[in-house]
């Protein structure tokens, strides 16, 4: 009776999401049809691919090594903003005709500029967010700059120059904008950033956090997943205090959780998901199912969100860095590492197939699915 | 590392001070103290190498075998110790100098000068009459040059150099002005000084040097009885009078930064401590540094060995009412020692003797680039100009062959990394040759660094916060 | 250190200097190798004390850890200083061998 009350809850609250069909599982439609996703590989490449076909459609070739790989769509979905070059250079391509339509070189003069994951596109598609980390670099000492947001119109072309900066705190890795337009800065905390006026505020509170009962928390993503289930999501990992013994590391049981905002409302929520057993980088929501929560490294866990608990594990053939979800929520998609894209079933948790891609390493190369018109 | 260990004599030395032991570590300047198992280690180890096994157990009594073996693996780790069947480590590459990180400038201003000091270093020092003067297109260049050489820099530095710089006011008034312009369009600040005999000092220059923040040094001998030894107008007459009189003038007006007298101590002056408290007890200078002449090119002037010994005992002597002063929390203006003390707290550890033609160049009337002051007009030759720029080529060669300590005395001397085989302008007036190591004091340097270390182990014991508080001020920033 | 005690900055920081040049047992292993001071996979040892918990094969997780500098000290600096340290070896898990170690250039 539980699972039932659950699932109606699950069911209820599913207006918000932008994604699709409710998933019930299985379902008449045959895994991934009609999705696409984006994802690049070395040694320079960027590829479109057919999930539905398990095939790759179109491999555009980028300028360069697809350093970091962490990318974003347009709203429309037709062209792919990839922060490349070793984390020193944007490029934005056409997926319909591998033009290379937008470029900038971050670095200009003697201030070095590095982006390790943070890119997002206003909701008109105009703008384009990156996350900065300068360095003023001289003949015998460098300084370290304020690091910042630098927009940039996408109607610039190549070799664009920013169109303005806006101050952004430190350490933030990844970004995502809301429908509203709020940027969603994922740092030591969750910051909501007005992107015309620059203002901030404090979202979700991390690292900062006196929480009692939980040791601090520590998060590790560099991945701006989370499209098919409209949210900004990361994963935190803590030690949950024994009762009675507040501080003994000993004592302590590591748990993992999660921290999100959903981008349609702006809320921000969090929570316990289960014991940490086995490491798990990335992690999101299943769409359509709030009461699901899978994640992946060297295994794909699902957890029972209302419950706190691990519902199910089955190990993968190799580690995997990033989950991604198809829009139905019916099928899942593990990436990153090497070249090959691993299927599964979301219900079952078995795998599908694989897709390979042709070159190398996908390596922290993020995939971006969407719904072709 | 199991077997044996022998000391590596060049990476350590060490100093007792009031019963501590402690170690001097040449290769970085870092300063330990060593606990009872440390020291015993390597008081049985200097005098032959041993076995860990032997070690232990002529140690065994006094220490635990814990204790031991770990003082062992610091000291091997820091490299003090070694094992003496252990591979040679491979000679480090040559040092290669590229790039040159020009903060300074001296602009000789003029070669004139109204007095005629018996020992000045000077090789192209003339009368004001027949001085050779900076225009200000030269000097202009100069500082372009510095900013075009190493651009981006946040500060910058100008120095007036003479001859004595106060004949050319119109000049340096005029360098100035633009000068701070020009630095703040690069977005950069111009840090402005000068080394002056003191007797041209009115009371608008002195007004002007406030208000421009400019950094005085007055050169100056001591007392009238000492200065005006050698510190005499061409026809002969001491200088004292005069220039005591616009020090005083110079003392009321002027409290922009700390005001400084640079004393050079030549044959038959040796008495520091009297020097040392008229300059700053009567007249006011807030520093006084001393400069012996040892390896100036007339003989003559040169203190002989007795005087050098009464030399250093004097800068020991006032060195320990600078440590008195430290426990009081009280700064004494003794700048040899106050640099020294810096070089221990920071750890400085230099493979250079100083900045000459690397971080600083000093240009000549004619705009040519010379390694510094001492060397504008002398026989060494330029290496470049304003126009071109540095030679680069020619100044990475002079450098890397003074960085080149492979065969010489320096390469095992326990103050290599302090020294640095000292001053170019010295080795040159001695030796002809400005990359000849100056050897002829080493003895007393190795003891007055030593004397440093008890210094600073006394001033650390007693009152650790006087370090960062006396000394970072006079730290020029970057 | 336990028998030196620092007495000025410099000595603090050959402190720490020399604790880490210790590894020089390791320093047979010239290519990449050694874990650095997280907790996150590491490469010798995972969170846990094992090695279950690391990236597997561990090939996987060699570029994702050496193109953002997760380890500067096991891998040469590939941002800035060696981008090209992968070149032509673009399948970790194929191509190891042909990744080489790296010298400080001549200048």
């Amino acid at each position: 009776m539980a699972r039932a009350l659950s699932r109606a809850l699950a069911l209820a609250s599913l207006g918000a999401l932008a994604a699709g069909c409710v998933a019930t599982g299985g379902g008449t439609r045959a895994p991934g049809a009609g999705d696409m996703m984006v994802v690049a590989n070395r040694p320079n490449n960027l590829h479109l691919v057919d999930l539905g076909a398990q095939r790759v459609e179109r491999s555009c070739a980028l300028p360069g090594p697809p350093t970091p790989g962490v990318l974003t769509l347009s709203p429309d979905n037709s062209v792919a903003y990839i922060i490349g070059g070793g984390m020193g250079e944007i490029w934005g391509v056409r997926l319909a005709d591998c033009a290379l339509v937008f470029s900038a070189t971050q670095t200009q003069g003697n201030e070095r500029v590095r982006t390790l994951g943070g890119i997002t596109v206003s909701t008109d598609g105009k703008q384009l967010f990156i996350y900065q980390a300068p360095v003023k670099l001289f003949v015998d000492h460098y300084e370290v700059q304020d690091t910042r947001i630098a927009v940039y119109d996408t109607s610039a072309g190549t070799h664009a120059l920013p169109a303005r900066t806006l101050p952004a705190p430190r350490q933030v890795t990844i970004m995502k904008t809301g429908a509203d337009g709020t940027l969603y800065l994922g740092g030591p905390d969750i910051v909501a950033m007005n992107p015309e006026t620059g203002a901030t505020r404090v979202a979700l509170e991390s690292r900062d956090r006196k929480s009692t009962g939980f040791g601090p928390r520590d998060v590790l993503t560099v991945w701006n997943i989370g499209e098919s289930s409209g949210e900004f999501v990361r994963m935190y990992s803590a030690l949950r205090w024994k009762p009675g013994a507040e501080g003994d590391l000993a004592q302590g049981e590591p748990v993992w959780g999660y921290e999100k905002v959903d981008l349609a409302s702006g809320k921000a929520s969090e929570a316990v998901l289960g014991p940490l057993e086995v490491t798990l980088f990335t992690g999101m929501t299943r769409p359509g199912r709030p009461d699901q929560f899978y994640a992946t490294l060297t295994q794909l866990q699902r957890f029972d969100v209302p419950n706190a608990r691990l519902d199910r594990s089955v190990d993968l053939e190799h580690s995997y860095y990033a989950i991604d979800f198809g829009t139905d929520g019916s099928t899942l998609y593990l990436t990153g590492t090497f070249n090959d894209i691993a299927i599964y079933d979301a219900n079952s948790m078995t795998k599908l197939g694989n897709i390979v891609l042709p070159g190398g390493d996908m390596a922290t190369g993020v995939p971006k699915i969407f719904r072709r018109r | 590392m199991h077997g044996e260990v022998e000391l590596v004599p060049h990476n350590l030395h060490r100093v007792a001070v009031d019963g501590r032991e402690l170690l001097f570590h040449v290769p970085t300047t870092s300063l330990f103290e060593l606990d009872a198992p440390a020291r015993d280690v390597l008081d049985l180890v200097a005098r032959a190498p041993r076995s860990r096994a032997a070690l232990h157990e002529q140690l065994a009594l006094r220490h635990d075998a814990r204790a031991i073996a770990e003082a062992i693996d610091e000291l091997a780790a820091c490299d003090v110790l070694r094992d003496p069947r252990a591979p040679a480590p491979e000679p480090a590459a040559k040092k290669r100098v590229t790039s040159f990180p020009l903060t300074t400038v001296v602009l000789n201003v003029a070669t004139g000068c109204n007095l005629a000091c018996g020992y000045c270093f000077k090789e192209d020092l003339t009368s004001v009459a027949k001085s050779e003067v900076m225009d200000f297109a030269t000097a202009q260049a100069a500082i372009e040059m510095l900013l075009r050489e190493s651009p981006g820099r946040r500060r910058y530095s100008v120095v007036f150099f003479g001859g004595e710089p106060l004949t050319q006011m119109p000049l340096l008034e005029r360098v100035v002005a633009w000068g701070e312009e020009r630095f703040a369009a690069a977005g950069a600040r111009g840090d402005f000084s000068l080394t002056t005999n003191a007797t041209l000092i009115t009371p608008r220059i002195a007004d002007w040097l406030n208000a421009h923040n400019v950094g005085v040094a007055v050169s100056i001998d001591g007392p009238r009885a000492v200065h005006d030894r050698h510190r005499t107008t061409r026809g002969g007459n001491g200088s004292y009078g005069a220039v005591a009189a616009k020090v005083r003038v110079l003392r009321e007006r002027y409290r922009a930064r700390p005001l400084g007298a640079r004393v050079t101590l030549a044959r038959g002056t040796t008495e520091v401590g009297e020097i040392f408290e008229h300059l700053s007890r009567e007249l006011g200078f807030d520093e006084v540094g001393f400069a012996p002449v040892t390896a100036g090119d007339d003989a003559r002037f040169n203190l002989v060995e007795p005087e050098l010994d009464a030399v250093f005992d004097g800068f020991r002597a006032l060195g320990d009412e600078l440590v008195a002063a430290a426990l009081r929390g009280e700064k004494l203006g003794f700048s040899n020692l106050l640099q020294l003390l810096s070089d221990l707290y920071y750890g400085t550890s230099k493979s250079l003797p100083c900045g000459a033609g690397y971080s600083l160049v000093a240009v000549d009337h004619q705009g040519g680039v010379n390694l510094c002051h001492r060397f504008t007009g002398s026989q060494l030759g330029t290496f470049g100009d304003v126009a071109h720029g540095l030679a680069r080529p020619e100044l990475s060669a002079f450098l890397e062959r003074r960085l080149d300590k492979s065969g010489v005395d320096c390469a095992t001397c326990r103050i290599r990394n302090l020294c640095s085989g000292g001053c170019y302008h010295e080795s040159y007036a001695r030796y002809g040759d400005p990359i000849r190591p100056t050897l002829h004091y080493c003895d007393r340097m190795r003891a007055w660094i030593d004397y440093g270390i008890e210094a600073y182990a006394r001033i650390l014991a007693a009152k650790p916060e006087w370090f960062a508080r006396t000394l970072s001020p006079r730290r020029a920033p970057t | 250190m336990k028998h030196l005690k620092p007495l000025n900055g410099k000595a603090a920081q050959t402190e720490a200097a020399a604790r880490a040049g210790k590894l020089e047992e390791v320093v047979a292993m010239q290519t990449v190798a050694g874990c650095t001071a997280t907790t996150d996979p590491g490469w010798e040892v995972d969170a846990f004390g094992g090695v279950g918990g690391l990236c597997q094969p561990m090939e996987a997780d060699l570029y994702g850890c050496a193109d953002p500098c997760w380890w500067p000290a096991q891998v040469p600096d590939v941002a800035n200083s060696y981008p090209d340290w992968t070149k032509g070896a673009d399948s970790a898990g194929r191509d190891w061998r042909k990744l080489g170690p790296t010298f400080p250039e001549e200048k």
